[in-house]
């Protein structure tokens, strides 16, 4: 099968840049080993109490189903259930190869990678045990699936997928018991750190005024402020949808037999490290590992993108340019894969970079795309600044780090294309 | 419409709505009988069963189950017919279904523990 654009992955950033190269008139194929389009988005349910009252809920499965209906009557074939496991050079177009029951290969003149981001694993002892899930799975079980995964749940790790995850099991019917951090020593940087872990809570705060505010909002906006509340905040004395905040507390065992029974709890002094108190083991059946997100790469490695490291956009990140050109003619990247940004966000950089491939396919030069891109370019920043999801604190400064990288234009000796 | 499983399906929800109408079809996990909504992942199907326990890890026989849901960590591997390492979390149930949990292999089955277990 030949086709003018491939693009991997059926997510909000795919979708967006397949309806907009597609209304370029180019032809277009959106692949995807879900069984349904729209990425994570079908597993998205968040409450914004910060916003206007038409805006306040978002449900992701819907931006997803309009996302598909404007593919499908523009065109655009979906190709679901198939895995992507490689990307090679054919000449002067790519190889995406395909693990299905259908063709082995699509061969394509340009391919747009928008795989997304992946959850980092959150290795606390006894992790392996069935009813430990990732705090993404719970989600995707209550909001996707439509099942829950027990009765009573406990969440390690405070970002802002973890408390998107005791809302969305509470409102699916799971009793969650509390929050807590990951023990010190996992490989989840300052994660697990209370002191820093509340500096992050402001982030957060409008989307559970009620409690977060007093938590994380104006409180932690000051350092000394911060320090203090941090110290005092011994006992968990708040609770968000009926969760313990334990900001004081990590989860350093999961125990259980053949699956999980008991999460064991320890204090932690403000720094992180656990303090010689007493243990507690609380009775539950489903823990959710919430170890932050990371950009999902291995196909732009394995096509042979140049890659830089960036923590702010969520470790290593292809090297791309203002459109999500890569290192590689005719490879682009659009979405997670850039940097972890909620779907709002995403969908707005897979707009703009279908627009910007349809119109390089169709022989425009790239001033022509660059000025055409303009519009697009604005609504991105602008849909940053309304986030109610910011996963990543230094986002915007990352992006401009990106900016300068690419504008360099040379990295060990490979030209920009 | 009854709904299958162990009392575990989120059947109202106060903001995504009733769950949609799905045919209920028959499949069997290690030869047991359960029933499940047509074209659900698999590992929905077990989970809503209350079947948490999917397979034993191939060394030492520890048990795992369902741990990303969305095909990153192969951790829901199961036997489909007769196919062995099917992702549980992406593969449609159908009616009929014959899926096994997945085993230590080899002659003398799982490994003793290490001493120390890391």
């Amino acid at each position: 099968m030949r086709v003018d654009l491939a693009v991997v992955g059926a997510g909000p950033a795919g979708l967006s840049a397949a309806v907009a190269a597609r209304e370029k008139g180019i032809n277009v194929i959106v692949i995807d080993e879900g069984l349904e389009p729209g990425g994570r988005l079908l597993s998205q349910v968040h409450v914004d109490p910060s916003k206007p009252v038409t805006e306040r809920i978002w449900i992701g499965r819907t931006v997803a189903s309009s996302l598909v209906r404007r593919a499908e009557k523009l065109g655009v074939r979906l190709m679901m259930a198939t895995t992507v496991w490689g990307l090679f050079r054919s000449g002067e177009l790519w190889s995406v190869m395909l693990n299905s029951g259908g063709p082995s290969e699509v061969l394509a003149r340009a391919v747009l990678i928008a795989t997304g981001s992946a959850e980092q694993p959150l290795p606390v002892p006894g992790w392996t045990l069935p009813g430990v899930i990732t705090a993404g799975a719970a989600q995707v079980m209550v909001n996707q699936w439509r099942v829950r995964p027990g009765h009573r749940a406990f969440i390690v790790g405070m970002d802002p997928l973890a408390f998107a995850t005791v809302h969305g099991l509470t409102m699916a019917g799971v009793r969650v018991l509390g929050i807590a951090n990951p023990p010190p020593g996992v490989p989840a940087g300052d994660q697990g750190v209370p002191r820093e872990v509340l500096g992050r809570l402001a982030d957060l705060s409008h989307l559970a005024p009620s409690v977060l505010m007093r938590l994380g909002g104006p409180v932690s906006r000051s350092r000394a402020v911060a320090r203090l509340a941090c110290a005092l905040y011994v006992r968990p004395v708040l609770r968000v949808w009926g969760a313990a905040v334990m900001l004081r507390h990590a989860v350093v065992e999961v125990e259980g037999d053949a699956e999980v029974s008991h999460v064991v709890l320890s204090p932690q002094r403000p720094d992180g490290t656990v303090a010689g108190g007493i243990r507690q083991r609380v009775p539950v059946d489903t823990v959710c590992l919430a170890g932050g997100l990371a950009p999902l790469t291995e196909l732009a490695a394995v096509a042979g993108c140049k890659f830089t490291y960036l923590p702010e956009l969520g470790g290593h990140v292809p090297l791309h340019g203002p459109f999500g050109q890569t290192t590689l003619p005719g490879i682009f990247v659009a979405g997670n894969v850039t940097g972890v940004e909620s779907a709002p966000v995403v969908a707005e950089q897979g707009g703009l970079a279908g627009q910007a491939i349809g119109l390089l396919l169709n022989g425009e030069s790239r001033d022509t795309v660059e000025a055409a891109t303009a519009a697009a370019g604005v609504r991105v920043c602008r849909a940053r600044d309304q986030a109610s999801l910011r996963f990543l604190p230094g986002v915007v400064e990352g992006r401009r780090a990106m900016e300068h990288a690419w504008k360099r234009g040379h990295w060990d000796g490979v030209t920009a294309p | 419409m009854t709904l299958p499983g162990a009392g575990l399906r989120v059947a109202v929800h106060s903001l995504l709505g009733p769950l949609g109408e799905a045919r209920v079809v028959r499949f069997t996990f290690d030869g047991l009988e359960y029933q499940g909504l047509e074209g659900e992942p698999i590992a929905a199907a077990l989970a809503a069963a209350g079947i948490r326990v999917i397979r034993h890890s191939e060394r030492f026989g520890r048990p795992r189950g369902v741990f990303c849901a969305i095909g990153h960590c192969y951790e829901c591997r199961v036997t489909v017919n007769g196919e062995r390492n099917v992702r549980s979390c992406l593969t449609p149930l159908r009616e009929g279904m014959v899926v096994q949990s997945q085993e230590p292999i080899g002659p003398g089955g799982p490994l003793e523990e290490p001493p120390h277990e890391g």
